[in-house]
């Protein structure tokens, strides 16, 4: 998957730190399951729209729902551009 | 996905039928704008003015219109002409829009704030309060209802204290308005402000401040007015003398067809909205693993249809996300642009989720993000 857009999120609380990015493809459920590599899954396959949420070891947290190309990330207040560049660096 | 909107604390959905009918047809019609030199439509605003007024139960001359709460807000604020040592009494379940004016005339002028806290049962202190008038305050702020926990305040007795003590008193009907009757008369209110945006149901951009006869408010902004060109300062009458610049017209003559909508559906509105409230409260309440903030005790006829809650052990951010993005709720998470009650909540860092349903919700979609809620907490 690659990175398509990548969109700053305004609001009241991390408005510096959460970015909303666009990929070239929405998540299957393999992609998903592939990102327990990365930190904690949480997988609530049963809603609606499944959704997942990845809580990465430097901190980063990865959300989306499956199907969908877009996923919201929220770098670490701590090291929010090092958090960043390894993000990228991994989709890019 | 099916979508369900339960965010009409922060904007109104739907509009009410006709008000983007009627507001696309004026800024189609050149006539509109021939108004502006006398010759076109003038009475637009006028018949606008007048159904607010109705609605108030009070003199159309006396309603101002402006952009929002927040103008209206700081219009009332800033134009009762405070200074240094003056002391304003407002409470901390306040939103920015009078928190932050107030914060602002206590760094420039040395204004002196009182906050009103809440006691144990989520009530603003009454004894606080009477010591607080007890130091001759020039102004008291408070809000009709919270926009966080919907409760609503005591205001006519404390007002009518607050008057007895010299004080000039400020309502922020922003919640309540096109909710509940909001009589200024009634309440003993000098100035009141809201938008047309929530409880009216109207466009966004636009909003009210009503001053009492007896009130003087110095303008915070002062321009044009359209008449009286030939003065040097901006003219004496009312509404004029708070309503400088080129109005919204397009906004107001659409927010005429949702006041007269709300006016004529009173009734039906405020137990459609009680009924709905009661049974997502109820619904709430039975789940395990959901906490709600206030409202254990209150009466139907105590608040108005917003609720707010958290899930034990999920993420305030991920709790918005999978409501949002899995559920198709549309919601709002955060500390409602009202930072202060949160201590008292102990919603703090976060704040909460807040559902706010209108009479415009059906029964059904209640139904559904109560299930999705008790799914979150499973």
């Amino acid at each position: 998957m690659k990175i398509v857009d990548i969109k700053k999120v305004e609001n009241c609380f991390d408005g510096d730190f959460v970015f909303k990015y666009l990929f070239d493809a929405g998540w299957t459920h393999s992609e998903i399951i592939h990102m327990e590599m990365l930190g904690d899954l949480r997988y609530y396959q049963s809603f609606p729209r499944p959704m997942f949420q990845v809580t990465c070891s430097d901190g980063t947290v990865i959300k989306g729902v499956e199907n969908d190309p877009e996923c919201r990330i929220i770098f670490p207040r701590e090291n929010p551009t090092s958090a960043r560049k390894n993000f990228e660096a991994r989709f890019g | 996905m099916r979508q369900i909107y339960l965010n009409n604390a922060t904007d109104a959905y739907p509009l009410i039928s006709g008000v983007v009918e009627t507001m696309a047809s004026y800024m189609q019609n050149p006539t509109s704008f021939s108004g502006r030199d006398g010759s076109g439509n003038p009475d637009c605003l006028f018949r606008c003015r007048s159904n607010v007024a109705e609605l108030l139960e009070v003199h159309p001359e006396q309603i101002v219109f402006l952009s929002g709460a927040t103008h209206g807000l700081n219009a009332a604020i800033l134009g009762v002409s405070l200074k240094p040592g003056d002391l304003v009494i407002t409470s901390v379940t306040e939103h920015n829009s009078v928190l932050r004016p107030l914060a602002r005339l206590q760094d420039l002028l040395g204004v002196r704030i009182a906050y009103v806290p809440l006691t144990d049962d989520m009530r603003l202190d009454d004894k606080l309060f009477n010591d607080f008038l007890n130091q001759k305050p020039r102004l008291v702020v408070l809000n009709h209802a919270g926009n966080v926990t919907g409760r609503i305040n005591p205001v006519r007795p404390w007002f009518e204290k607050a008057k007895s003590a010299g004080a000039t008193t400020l309502l922020d009907a922003s919640q309540t308005v096109g909710r509940i009757p909001v009589r200024p008369r009634e309440l003993s209110a000098d100035l009141v402000v809201f938008p047309g945006h929530k409880g009216l149901r109207g466009p966004l951009g636009t909003g009210v401040l009503w001053v009492a006869p007896e009130v003087s408010l110095a303008p915070a902004f002062v321009g044009g007015t359209g008449y009286k060109s030939e003065l040097r300062e901006q003219p004496e009458e009312m509404p004029a003398r708070l309503e400088a610049g080129t109005p919204n017209t397009p906004a107001f003559v659409g927010l005429e067809q949702s006041v007269l909508y709300i006016r004529n559906n009173f009734a039906d509105i405020i137990a459609a909205e009680r009924s709905l409230t009661q049974m997502l409260y109820r619904g709430l309440s039975e789940i395990e693993n959901v906490q709600i903030f206030d409202g254990e005790n209150l009466a139907e006829d105590e608040r108005i249809p917003i609720l707010s809650f958290r899930i034990a052990g999920m993420e305030l951010d991920q709790a918005g996300f999978a409501l949002t993005e899995s559920f198709g709720i549309h919601c709002r998470t955060g500390l409602h642009c009202a930072p202060l009650i949160h201590s008292y909540l102990g919603s703090l860092p976060d704040g909460t989720v807040r559902f706010s349903p209108s009479f415009a919700t059906p029964k059904e979609d209640i139904d559904y993000a109560i299930d999705a809620v008790r799914r979150l907490a499973a």
